[in-house]
C-alpha cells in the first residue's frame, strides 16, 4: 500500500515538474509568436532566445562570474553584487554542456520545475491537494515569471525558499539550515528565511518544553549570508565592498526606510510615461497589494510563519532605493501565491487567474522586445 | 500625494510587524487562554481610525489657516506644539527607543517617534478596554454598563495626544499594560513592578503605577475596597507629580489632565455605579466639543 502511494506521488511530482516548464515555455512561445508577426523574425524562438538574453539585463554578469569568477578590482569587480551560488553551480554544469549560457538556462529550468513541486508539497501540507494545485497555477503564470527559464537566479531562490519553508513547517531543521543557507547564498532575500525558521524554532521548542540540538540547524541560514560577507573581504578587502558597487553606477541602489522608496517610485511613476506601467506603477501596487494579501492570510488563519517570511522578504525587498526590479523581487514573496489558494471565492479567484495570465503575455512580450522588463 | 503613499506604506509595514509580533506571543502560549482576538481587533480598530481621522482634522485646519496643503503625517507641522517630538520631559526611555530603532530606519527619528506613539495610542486604547472589561463579571453586565465607557474614552478631551510623538503617548500605553497586568490577579506583583518602573522610566507620571505598586504591598483590599484604593492612590499621586512638574517646569496641562481618565474610568467601572444613558451622552458630546475646542484653539494659534 505504502509503495502504491509513493509511486503515486512520484508521477504527481513528475507531472507537476514537467507542466511547470512546459506552462512557462508555452507562455515564451505565444508571446514570440505576438513577437514575430510585430517585428518578422525569421530564426527559430530558440535561437533567438539565445541571442536576445545572453546579453540581457543580469545574464552577461552571470556568464561573467561563472568564466572568470569575482574580481578583485577594475571594470568588473563590481559583479560581486552578484551573490555566488548560481554562477557557481553554472560552472559546474559547463563542464558538462561547454557554454555558459545554455548552463544557466538548464538550472533555472530544473529549479522551476523543483519549485512547482514544493510548491505544491507546501500548499497541501497547510491547505490539502486541490488549494495546492491553485497555489502551483498561479505562480506558473505570475506576469515577470519569465525570469524562471532565463539565466537568472530566480528558478534557484525559488526552489531553495520554497523547499527550505517547507521544511520549516515539517520541522526538520538540518535541512531548514542547508536549504536557508543555499536560498542566502544566492540571493540578499535569502536570509528573510531565518524569520520563518527562528519563528518555528521557538515555538516547537515551547511546545515540546525541552531544547532541540537539531533545532540548532536553523542557525545555518544566516551563514549563507556570512559566506558572501566573507567572499567580499578575502576578494575586495573589505566584509562590504558590495554596498559600495551597489551605490555606484548603473543601480544606484541604497538602502532607505520604505516610505521615502515608495515615494521616489511613485514621483518616478509620474515622471516614466510607459515605462511606468512596467516597472514603478507595478512595485508600488504590489507593495500595497502584497501588504494587503499578508493582512488577508493572518486573518484566515495562514501560518504566522509564512506570513512572517513574507514579511521580511518584502521588507528587505522594498529597502532598496532606486529599485527597478521590484515586480520580479515579488515573485520571491510565496506566501502571497499561498495566500491566493486560501480565496474560497472561485470567481474571484479565476478572474485574478485571467488577469496574470494575460499579463504574462504581456510582460513576456515586453521583455522579448527588449523593453526594460528587470 | 507621494509622501502620503510612501507614509502610509511604512505604517502598514510596521503594522504588519506588530500584529506578527503579537501572533508570535500568542503561538508562545503566553495568555492564550485569555487573549480574546476579536475584542481585541475591535479595540485596535476604533483606535486607529480615531488617531487617523484626529491627524486627519488636523492636516485639514492646518492647511485652511495656513493657505498650504499640508500631509496628514507632518506631524511636525501640524502639531509643532508640546508635548510633539522634543519635549520628553526628563525620563530616557522613550528618547532611547527612538534613537535606537530610529537608527535602523536610517535616521528617521521624526517618523520613528510617530511610529512608536502612534502604536502607543492604539495600545492604550486596547488595554484600556480590556482593563474596563475585568470589572464586570459577564459579558451582558459588561454591554449594560462597561461599553459605554470606553465610548466615553474615545470622546476623551485632546485624546489626540495619546497619538502624537512624545513620551507621554508612549507612557500612557505602559500604564494601560500595567493595569492590565496589575488587575491579572494574583501572581502578577512581580511583573506589575517591572512594568511600574519601565512606566516611571518613560513619563514622571510614571511614580503613580511605582505608588500602586507600594500600596498594594502595604494595603491589602480586595473587591471595591481594592478599587477605592486603586483610585485614591493614584489620584493623590498624581496630584503630587503636578505639583512637582510644575515646579520643575515640565511637561504640559493637557498631559496632566489625560492622566485622570483614567482613575476615573477605574472608579467607574470598579464601583458599578450605572450611569443613565442620556447623562453619558451629554457628558460625551461636551467632551468632544472640548477637545475640538482644544484641537482648533490650538492649530489657530488663538492660545
Amino acid at each position: 500500500m505504502e509503495k502504491i502511494k509513493i509511486n503515486k506521488n512520484a508521477y504527481r511530482y513528475i507531472g507537476l515538474f514537467v507542466m511547470a516548464i512546459a506552462i512557462r515555455w508555452i507562455i515564451m512561445w505565444l508571446s514570440f509568436v505576438l513577437l514575430k508577426q510585430s517585428n518578422g523574425i525569421n530564426s527559430g524562438m530558440f535561437d533567438y532566445f539565445y541571442q536576445k538574453y545572453i546579453g540581457c539585463g543580469d545574464t552577461s554578469h552571470y556568464i561573467n562570474i561563472a568564466a572568470n569568477g569575482y574580481y578583485a578590482s577594475g571594470e568588473y569587480a563590481n559583479q560581486i553584487v552578484f551573490y555566488p551560488l548560481y554562477p557557481l553551480l553554472m560552472r559546474i554544469v559547463a563542464f558538462v554542456v561547454r557554454d555558459y549560457f545554455v548552463a544557466g538556462a538548464i538550472i533555472s529550468n530544473i529549479c522551476l520545475g523543483v519549485s512547482a513541486i514544493y510548491m505544491y508539497k507546501l500548499v497541501d501540507r497547510e491547505l490539502g491537494g486541490q488549494k495546492a494545485m491553485d497555489s502551483v497555477m498561479i505562480y506558473l503564470l505570475y506576469p515577470f515569471g519569465m525570469f524562471l527559464v532565463t539565466v537568472y537566479t530566480e528558478g534557484l531562490f525559488m526552489m531553495l525558499a520554497l523547499m527550505c519553508l517547507y521544511y520549516i513547517r515539517s520541522d526538520r531543521w538540518i535541512a531548514v539550515g542547508i536549504t536557508g543557507m543555499l536560498a542566502a547564498l544566492s540571493r540578499t532575500q535569502g536570509i528573510a528565511l531565518f524569520v520563518p525558521a527562528v519563528y518555528e524554532v521557538v515555538v516547537y521548542m515551547i511546545r515540546r518544553k525541552r531544547f532541540d540540538m537539531r533545532c540548532l540547524g536553523a542557525c545555518l541560514v544566516p551563514v549563507g549570508t556570512f559566506i558572501y560577507l566573507l567572499i567580499n573581504k578575502i576578494v575586495q578587502g573589505d566584509w562590504f565592498a558590495f554596498l559600495a558597487h551597489q551605490k555606484a553606477e548603473p543601480w544606484f541602489n541604497q538602502s532607505n526606510w520604505i516610505a521615502d522608496n515608495l515615494v521616489q517610485h511613485y514621483n518616478m511613476a509620474l515622471e516614466s510615461g510607459f515605462q511606468g506601467y512596467i516597472i514603478y506603477w507595478v512595485q508600488l501596487f504590489l507593495y500595497f497589494f502584497g501588504i494587503a494579501t499578508l493582512f488577508y492570510g493572518l486573518y484566515k488563519g495562514v501560518s504566522t510563519s509564512l506570513i512572517a517570511y513574507g514579511g521580511a522578504y518584502m521588507f528587505l525587498s522594498y529597502l532598496h532605493g532606486w529599485l527597478i526590479s521590484g515586480p520580479r523581487y515579488m515573485m520571491g514573496c510565496v506566501t502571497l501565491f499561498i495566500v491566493y489558494a486560501v480565496l474560497d471565492n472561485r470567481y474571484i479567484k479565476g478572474v485574478i487567474l485571467a488577469v496574470c495570465g494575460i499579463l504574462a503575455i504581456f510582460y513576456t512580450l515586453g521583455s522579448w522586445q527588449g523593453h526594460a522588463i528587470m | 500625494m507621494g509622501e502620503f503613499i510612501g507614509a502610509s506604506g511604512g505604517i502598514l509595514m510596521i503594522a504588519l510587524i506588530v500584529i506578527l509580533l503579537y501572533r508570535f506571543i500568542i503561538d508562545m502560549g503566553i495568555g492564550k487562554d485569555r487573549i480574546d482576538n476579536k475584542r481585541i481587533g475591535g479595540y485596535a480598530l476604533a483606535a486607529v481610525c480615531l488617531g487617523l481621522l484626529q491627524m486627519g482634522i488636523g492636516a485639514m485646519v492646518i492647511s485652511f489657516v495656513y493657505d498650504n496643503p499640508v500631509s496628514v503625517f507632518n506631524i511636525e507641522a501640524i502639531w509643532d506644539m508640546a508635548p510633539v517630538v522634543g519635549d520628553s520631559g526628563p525620563m530616557p526611555l522613550f528618547d532611547i527607543l527612538v534613537k535606537l530603532l530610529g537608527s535602523l530606519l536610517f535616521k528617521k527619528y521624526s517618523a520613528c517617534a510617530l511610529y512608536i506613539s502612534f502604536l502607543s495610542g492604539v495600545v492604550t486604547y486596547v488595554t484600556l478596554g480590556l482593563v474596563i472589561r475585568r470589572y464586570y463579571a459577564d459579558e451582558e453586565e459588561f454591554a449594560d454598563r462597561g461599553q459605554g465607557l470606553f465610548v466615553s474614552l474615545i470622546c476623551l478631551p485632546a485624546s489626540v495626544f495619546l497619538f502624537l510623538p512624545s513620551s507621554f503617548a508612549m507612557f500612557m500605553a505602559l500604564l494601560g499594560v500595567f493595569l492590565l497586568v496589575w488587575n491579572g490577579g494574583k501572581g502578577n506583583k512581580i511583573a506589575s513592578f517591572i512594568m511600574a518602573v519601565i512606566c516611571l522610566l518613560t513619563h514622571v507620571s510614571g511614580i503613580i503605577a511605582v505608588c500602586l505598586c507600594i500600596a498594594g504591598l502595604f494595603m491589602k483590599a480586595e473587591g471595591s475596597k481594592s478599587v477605592i484604593r486603586d483610585v485614591i492612590v493614584m489620584s493623590v499621586s498624581q496630584l503630587v507629580v503636578i505639583m512637582i512638574s510644575l515646579v520643575l517646569g515640565w511637561g504640559c496641562d493637557i498631559e496632566y489632565m489625560l492622566v485622570y481618565a483614567v482613575p476615573a474610568l477605574a472608579c467607574l467601572a470598579g464601583s458599578r455605579i450605572k450611569i443613565d444613558y442620556n447623562v453619558q451622552s451629554f457628558v460625551n458630546v461636551f467632551m468632544v466639543l472640548l477637545s475640538g475646542f482644544v484641537i482648533c484653539g490650538k492649530l489657530t494659534g488663538l492660545f
